[in-house]
């Protein structure tokens, strides 16, 4: 094991990548991430339809 | 894009704050709307809780309207025991107490061992609206003061405050409003999860908000919720009103503090930033940041997530006992 760090830093979430989903952002709970597509409900809380 | 259309980024919000009160109020409508029917459809096939029992107390508000409490204790359980007065989100201008997230919420903490008061105050908006700050907050206090008032009848020993997201700026406003008016020794301790303080989201201040931005929810949503619930900004260095604006003369004195923010939050750095506060004025304050989790996703994924949900109840609950 080093302690020398070899891999450039990359800001997290869509600092980082602002291409990143809840669904795709590897830090989310696989389990939560899941969820989300698997409710069953057609609700978007941000906006009206 | 998932079912519930949020694996995917979240919408923007169609309107800016401009737009005018009515317009702002149908939107807040619509989304009370939805966010219900993601908690309904979230709570669906959850195991039934045995061994608790609730009740709606009504009291009276300054104005003679009614304020409700929802009060939930465990069977059998020899007392006294810890009061954990817990107060709902919804940004302070929608939802309520009596709704399906929050019920079982109650209901998992009494069964665990808390009395525990579920306050149904005014909204800014929504079926329970329009009613601006600081509607809502007064509620929030006439509530807490009969629950001390009332603590040997309630079987309660002591008084903690928890609100998550709008809750969480409500359970956090609580204790700087009690300390100006002189009834602080009230509250022996709050619990904040998520807390929705910061008043101002025109700009992406702070990291999370763009880290975490349409991550569920969407950053453009909070300067709309926020012209409903203070019109004009009005209030916008106000404590009370926005908690993030307090100064150390608001923080000295209050009582202990868990500040519980989540990795994947855009209001986790909001809550941070409150704990530091709290710490630099000398008050005891635990500050968590829960990995992995979506704005308040320990109370939403109860099936998904029993650990993790247990862990919240058991958190707020070892948090009241210990300073019994």
């Amino acid at each position: 094991m080093t302690t020398d760090v070899s891999t450039p830093h990359i800001p997290p979430g869509r600092l980082g990548d602002p291409g990143l989903t809840i669904g795709t952002d590897p830090r989310a709970d696989p389990r939560m991430a899941r969820s989300w597509g698997s409710s069953g409900s057609s609700t978007t809380p941000t906006a009206p339809r | 894009m998932g079912k519930l259309g949020l694996l995917d980024h979240a919408d923007g919000a169609p309107l800016t704050p401009d737009v005018g009160r009515e317009t702002l109020l149908q939107f807040v409508d619509a989304v009370e709307e939805g966010f219900e029917g993601l908690f309904a459809t979230l709570a669906e096939d959850l195991p039934p809780i045995h061994g608790v029992t609730s009740e709606l107390r009504t009291i009276t508000g300054d104005g003679g309207h009614e304020i409700g409490l929802h009060v939930h204790r465990p069977e059998g359980v020899e007392g006294p025991l810890p009061v954990i007065y817990q107060v709902h989100g919804g940004g302070m201008v929608m939802l309520a107490a009596k709704g399906a997230l929050y019920t079982r919420w109650r209901d998992e903490l009494a069964a665990a061992g808390a009395v525990v008061v579920g306050v149904e105050y005014r909204n800014g908006g929504g079926a329970l609206g329009p009613h601006p700050f600081p509607a809502g907050l007064e509620d929030c206090a006439t509530g807490l003061r009969w629950v001390a008032d009332h603590l040997g009848e309630l079987g309660g020993t002591h008084i903690v405050v928890t609100g998550d997201s709008g809750g969480g700026n409500l359970a956090l406003a609580l204790p700087i409003k009690a300390k100006r008016e002189g009834w602080a020794e009230a509250i022996a301790g709050v619990y904040a999860q998520c807390p929705y303080i910061l008043g101002d989201w025109t700009e992406a201040s702070l990291p999370s908000l763009v880290e975490n931005d349409r991550y569920w929810l969407n950053r453009s949503l909070f300067p709309l919720l926020a012209e409903v619930y203070d019109p004009g900004a009005g209030n916008a260095a106000e404590a009370t009103c926005w908690p993030y604006h307090a100064t150390a003369e608001d923080l000295r004195g209050l009582p202990p503090h868990v500040i519980s923010c989540n990795e994947l939050d855009p209001l986790r750095d909001e809550g941070v930033a409150y704990h530091r506060a709290l710490l630099a004025a000398g008050v005891p304050s635990i500050g968590k940041v829960n990995l992995g989790l979506c704005h308040v996703g320990e109370l939403m994924f109860r099936s998904a997530m029993p650990d993790v949900y247990a862990e919240a109840v058991r958190d707020v609950l070892g948090f009241a006992r210990s300073l019994g």
